[in-house]
C-alpha cells in the first residue's frame, strides 16, 4: 500500500458516520523502493512530475504528513505552499514519498470506531461485513 | 497506441481464476473485449495520459492492464477475491505496469437481502378484517428469517444507500471507472445496478459498464430518469462464456451484452477539454 493509496482510504461503514478518515497506520513491514532509479527515462520522469502536480490539489496534506511519519518519514513540511508545488526538487521528493514507500504488512485503524483493517502482502483488506454497511437504525 | 498491440499484450495475461466462485460470477475475461472497450475510452479521452481510472471488480486485472497500458496516470484495481487480486498483481508485474496501479481488497455491498419484520398484533387484527388472504403472508413472514427484496425495493435500496456501498473511497476519486459487473444471476439480482451506482459515485467524468442487452430498456430509463444521468449504448457485444462451472451444460454460451457509457462531466467538452493531453 502506497501513501498515495492510503490518502484516499476511508472507513466507509455506517458506524463511522462519514468521519472514518484518516486511518491511523500501525506499520510492521515497510519497503522503500530506490528513488533514483536509472531505468526511468526522461519522458517518464516528466510524466511523473505532471502526475504529482495533477494529484496535489486532491491530496489531504495533513493526512499525508501524518501517514508518512507513521511509515518512518517525518520530514514532510507541515504546510504546503505554492512555491513548494512549483519546485522541481520538491515534486521529485514528493513523488518518491507517494509512490515508492510501501506498507507491506500492518494495520489501518479507524479514528472514530477503532475498527482495524489489515494490510497483508502490500494490499489493504477493506472488506466490510454486511451489517457494517447498513445505516444504524434506532 | 494500436488496438492490435493492446490486444496482444492482454492476451499474454493469466485469465483463469484460481478458485472460481459462481456467486461472484467469475469467468475468464476476453482480451479482445477489454482492448476494444479501453480503445474506445481512449479515443474519447476518458483514459490515457492525464487521466485516472478505477477498475471495479477487476478480477484477474484485464481492464486494469488495458487502462495502464494506454498510459493512464494511475489505475485503481478493486476486487473482493484475494486470490484473483494476487493473479492480477502478477499479471501487471509481468507487463511492467504495476507501478501505475493501486490494489485494494474491498467488496461492493450485496443487494436484496433483508430480515423479515415480525407481524405485530395490530397487523393480525387487520388481516382478520380483510378476510384471511393476507394471513398467509403473515405466516410466511413469521417463519422466514431472510426475505428476498422485491425488485422495486432493490432499486430504492441502491438509490438511497447514501454512499454506504462497501467501497472505502471518496466520491469523484478518479476520472473514469471501468467495470464488468456481475449480472446478478446467482441470487443477487440487481447487483449490476449496484455496481453501476457505485461506479458513478467514484468517477467524475465517465463510467463504462457491461449489462445484458435484455435489460437495456429498463436500464436507460432508470439511469436517465431516476439517477438523472445521460447514458449511451456504445457497442453491442457478445460475451462468450466458456464452461467454467459444474452446472454448465454447454461448452460455451453466448450472451448479448451492451457496453454502456454514463457521462458524469458537468459541462460539455466543447471548450477544448477533449484536446487536453
Amino acid at each position: 500500500m502506497r501513501l498515495l493509496t492510503h490518502n484516499a482510504l476511508t472507513n466507509n461503514s455506517a458506524a463511522a458516520k462519514g468521519n472514518g478518515y484518516p486511518l491511523k497506520i500501525m506499520a510492521k513491514v515497510v519497503r522503500v523502493d530506490d528513488a533514483d532509479n536509472t531505468a526511468v527515462s526522461d519522458e517518464q520522469r516528466q510524466r511523473q512530475m505532471m502526475f504529482v502536480k495533477g494529484v496535489l490539489p486532491s491530496l489531504d496534506w495533513g493526512a499525508l504528513v501524518k501517514a508518512a511519519a507513521e511509515l518512518g518519514i517525518p520530514t514532510l513540511p507541515h504546510t504546503l505552499t505554492a512555491e513548494m508545488a512549483d519546485d522541481v526538487d520538491f515534486c521529485k521528493a514528493l513523488y518518491h514519498v507517494l509512490m515508492n514507500v510501501h506498507l507491506m504488512e500492518g494495520m489501518l485503524r479507524c479514528p472514530v470506531t477503532k475498527r482495524e483493517f489489515p494490510v497483508l502482502d502490500g494490499i489493504p483488506n477493506m472488506m466490510l461485513e454486511e451489517d457494517e454497511c447498513h445505516a444504524v437504525r434506532m | 497506441m494500436k488496438l492490435k498491440h493492446l490486444e496482444s499484450a492482454l492476451s499474454s495475461m493469466q485469465r483463469d481464476f484460481p478458485n472460481p466462485d459462481v456467486r461472484l460470477e467469475q469467468y475468464p475475461s476476453s482480451p479482445q473485449l477489454a482492448a476494444a472497450v479501453v480503445f474506445t475510452a481512449f479515443e474519447r479521452n476518458d483514459v490515457g495520459p492525464g487521466r485516472t481510472v478505477l477498475d471495479l471488480g477487476c478480477g484477474t486485472g484485464m481492464l486494469t492492464a488495458a487502462a495502464a497500458y494506454c498510459e493512464s496516470d494511475h489505475v485503481w484495481a478493486i476486487d473482493c477475491d484475494e486470490s484473483a487480486l494476487m493473479v492480477a498483481r502478477v499479471n501487471l508485474q509481468e507487463l511492467e505496469l504495476d507501478e501505475q496501479v493501486s490494489f485494494l481488497l474491498a467488496q461492493v455491498k450485496s443487494v436484496g437481502k433483508k430480515k423479515a419484520k415480525q407481524p405485530t398484533n395490530k397487523n393480525n387484527k387487520d388481516n382478520n378484517k380483510k378476510g384471511g388472504k393476507s394471513q398467509r403472508g403473515a405466516v410466511a413472514a413469521a417463519t422466514n428469517t431472510t426475505l428476498r427484496s422485491s425488485t422495486q425495493d432493490v432499486r430504492n435500496e441502491i438509490l438511497n444507500d447514501g454512499g454506504l456501498d462497501g467501497i472505502p473511497l471518496p466520491e469523484n476519486l478518479v476520472d473514469t471507472v471501468l467495470t464488468n459487473p456481475p449480472f446478478g444471476t446467482k441470487d443477487n439480482a440487481g447487483m449490476d445496478l449496484r455496481f453501476l451506482k457505485t461506479a458513478t459515485r467514484l468517477a467524475s467524468r465517465a463510467v463504462y459498464s457491461f449489462h445484458k442487452t435484455s435489460t437495456r430498456a429498463f436500464l436507460k430509463k432508470h439511469v436517465e430518469t431516476v439517477w438523472n444521468l445521460p447514458m449511451t449504448v456504445v457497442a453491442e457485444m457478445k460475451f462468450d462464456i466458456p464452461k467454467t462451472y459444474q452446472f454448465h451444460k454447454h461448452q460455451t454460451m453466448d450472451i448479448e451484452v451492451d457496453l454502456i457509457r454514463i457521462d458524469l462531466s458537468p459541462t460539455s467538452d466543447e471548450d477544448g477539454e477533449e484536446d487536453e493531453r
